[in-house]
């Protein structure tokens, strides 16, 4: 398990790494989108070695945090700026 | 308003109030009276003022839906994202992609039946939903093999679309 | 012997993400990178999560976990689609590799 958790912190360092030299901006949202799917199954992993419940609740609402933010970000670059 | 809707709106409505109430239930993770008295209510009053305020209409008339038909639907639904997971593996490790864009049409004709299936063709690796107007949908494939809207159509969504 | 029924799931779905990894720094052009990348890790998604959910038999942590995993049923191609969509109206073109 604890090899399981390892692997996807270098997994998500590396979407990170989109992040950074994306060359478009849309790029750079896919990117967020990997490491915030990565954190979620990051964090259930550690809830389920704790085998704490309320570390569930946690993934739950950055879950739902995450889609709110992106899709925003999306709507915003395509009507360029304007609401 | 006929006997049989009557009897049908009873029963949909009753399948609303005991999924929400296993969601209530599995927040609180403990079976006691409390939890077990406030559920029900808690869900008919949500349901009841999200009619009123936020959505303005009938759920029934707008997100029909039966539980059976959902649970044979999403397992159909998981042999298709693991079909098509194994066998886009070839492309990403030979560097192989040829993208284009393909206009497929539905003969599905309610509202929750387009989204579902525009849905379900995003969460298949491979294709990705860009644009629906009507029943039109605009697909991104990623190798597309015709660009025929009816072939295609049989290609991506053939047995998805047979359930409904 | 369930949990190592569980570890084996588990350990397949880091494999996908780790495919995932590999398709984002393979290709040249955005469209591609969307339509591998992001679907294969939520193929890994689903799997680990299924993995987590074998583990714990029949309890209410493996009820929680499969209410995370209909939310993201629901969530990721949604999200995947408005990136996509923005992408398209603002002018991207599709080009071969």
């Amino acid at each position: 398990m604890a090899i399981a958790i390892f692997l996807l912190m270098i997994f998500s360092l590396l979407s990170a790494l989109r992040v950074i030299i994306g060359p478009t901006i849309w790029d750079k949202l896919l990117g967020l989108n990997l490491v915030t799917a990565k954190l979620i199954v990051i964090i259930v992993l550690v809830a389920s070695m704790q085998s704490k419940t309320y570390l569930l609740d946690l993934a739950l609402v950055y879950a739902l945090l995450s889609f709110i933010g992106i899709v925003f970000m999306s709507y915003y670059l395509q009507r360029k700026g304007r609401f | 308003m006929k006997e049989g809707d009557f009897i049908k709106r009873i029963v949909y409505y009753g399948q609303l109030v005991a999924l929400f109430s296993l969601f209530w239930v599995v927040l609180f993770e403990s079976l006691s009276f409390w939890v077990l008295i406030s559920a029900p209510i808690i869900s008919i009053l949500s349901l009841i003022l999200s009619e009123k305020y936020l959505l303005k209409a009938n759920y029934y008339d707008l997100y029909y839906f039966n539980i059976f038909w959902l649970l044979k639907y999403t397992v159909v639904l998981f042999t298709e994202i693991y079909k098509s997971g194994f066998s886009i593996i070839p492309n990403i490790l030979s560097g192989h992609a040829n993208p284009g864009i393909v206009d497929i049409t539905t003969e599905v004709d309610t509202n929750i039946g387009i989204a579902l299936i525009a849905n379900s063709i995003t969460l298949t690796p491979g294709t990705i939903t860009m644009d629906v107007s009507g029943q039109k949908l605009k697909v991104l494939w990623i190798d597309p093999e015709t660009y025929n809207p009816t072939m295609a159509g049989l290609i991506i969504k053939g047995r998805l679309e047979k359930l409904f | 012997m369930r949990d190592l029924i569980g570890n084996i799931i588990i350990f397949a779905g880091v494999g996908f993400a780790g495919l995932g990894i590999l398709g984002i720094f393979r290709f040249k052009n955005f469209y591609s990178r969307v339509l591998v990348s992001s679907k294969v890790d939520t193929v890994g998604f689903i799997t680990i999560l299924l993995g987590v959910s074998v583990k714990h038999g029949l309890s209410f942590f493996t009820l929680k976990v499969l209410f995370i995993m209909a939310m993201a049923l629901i969530i990721n191609p949604l999200i995947t689609h408005s990136i996509v969509r923005s992408a398209y109206i603002s002018g991207y073109k599709t080009r071969k590799e």
